[in-house]
């Protein structure tokens, strides 16, 4: 583990190769949804909503491709100072990426215009990048908390409109809460890393379903 | 109360209009359908041709407007990011 970093390599050795498969469905999920919104965007330009959003996913697809490079690495550990260069800047790039990309995913459905907030919150998810590579739980902390308040705004919505995708967007992202939930506890038992991998896995595999149905609805609309 | 249309609004109704009719449709009835101004339709008209959503073509003497392929592909993903936004309620 590099001295200075809390978390490298939070899997236990029976399960290498497996969380990078997982991380790598993860990030195929939000890569395809966060190209799509892109794609909505470049129909409408002037739809800053749909570039946030395509911007918030194609973070989350950026962090799991690093944390997928940087997990390879650790499995694969040699001592070059390179390799603990690299394993560092992978993980604090991960680290920024989850939780700016989990903030935007909260703060793009509030109705006031938030440009500055974006900004003052990538400063504060900088600092809090710094100071959680001494310990590991305030990032998942973090996580729970953006995930928990972006869940909030889901099931406000859906309670409004009564529309069935927004539900299964809720629950989706309440499972993937659940996960983060899960790994803050990883050093009392690395199998609890296991089983938040696991949950992770369920909660991106539900937001590919709710996508799915996003894309079947719109075909009814003809 | 339905707010004021934006401009990819407005041309989403006019290229449904068109497909809805079967994909052909009479100017001025597409003008009435989607609720425009004959120079608000000039505009727009100019706008969707240019962008290969409608062709125009001569039918006995009368200039009727189609739709094409990419006017079809356009419908859908404009539904596709209409449904996106109300399942993200934005």
């Amino acid at each position: 583990m590099v001295y200075w970093l809390d978390f490298v390599n939070l899997s236990p050795p029976g399960f290498y190769g497996k969380d990078v498969a997982i991380d790598i469905i993860s990030a195929l999920v939000v890569l395809s949804i966060g190209f799509f919104s892109f794609k909505n965007f470049m129909l409408d330009t002037k739809n800053k909503k749909q570039l946030l959003l395509s911007s918030a996913f194609l973070m989350l697809a950026a962090s799991f491709i690093v944390k997928i490079a940087t997990n390879i690495l650790t499995h694969t550990e040699t001592a070059s100072e390179l390799y603990h260069l690299y394993l560092a800047g992978g993980f604090l790039a991960h680290l920024f990426l989850t939780l700016f990309g989990f903030y935007i995913l909260y703060a793009l459905t509030s109705k006031d215009d938030l440009t500055m907030n974006y900004v003052i919150m990538a400063y504060f998810i900088l600092i809090l990048t710094y100071f959680a590579r001494f310990n590991y739980h305030w990032f998942y902390i973090t996580a729970v908390i953006f995930l928990l308040a972006a869940t909030r705004r889901y099931i406000l919505s859906y309670r409004k409109f009564r529309y069935k995708n927004t539900k299964l967007l809720a629950i989706s992202f309440g499972i993937i809460t659940l996960s983060q939930i899960f790994f803050i506890f990883t050093y009392a038992d690395r199998w609890v890393y296991v089983a938040g991998e696991a949950i992770q896995l369920i909660g991106y595999c539900f937001l590919l379903y709710t996508f799915a149905m996003v894309l079947k609805n719109a075909r009814k609309k003809k | 109360m339905q707010g004021k249309r934006s401009r990819i609004d407005i041309i989403y109704d006019m290229v449904l209009t068109i497909n809805k009719r079967g994909g052909r449709i009479k100017p001025t009835h597409l003008m009435y359908k989607a609720n425009l101004s004959h120079n608000q339709m000039k505009q727009y008209l100019e706008e969707l041709m240019a962008k290969g959503l409608v062709a125009e073509e001569q039918a006995k003497e009368r200039k009727m407007l189609t739709i094409t392929d990419k006017g079809i592909a356009f419908i859908n993903q404009f539904n596709q990011m209409k449904e996106m936004e109300r399942t993200f309620g934005l």
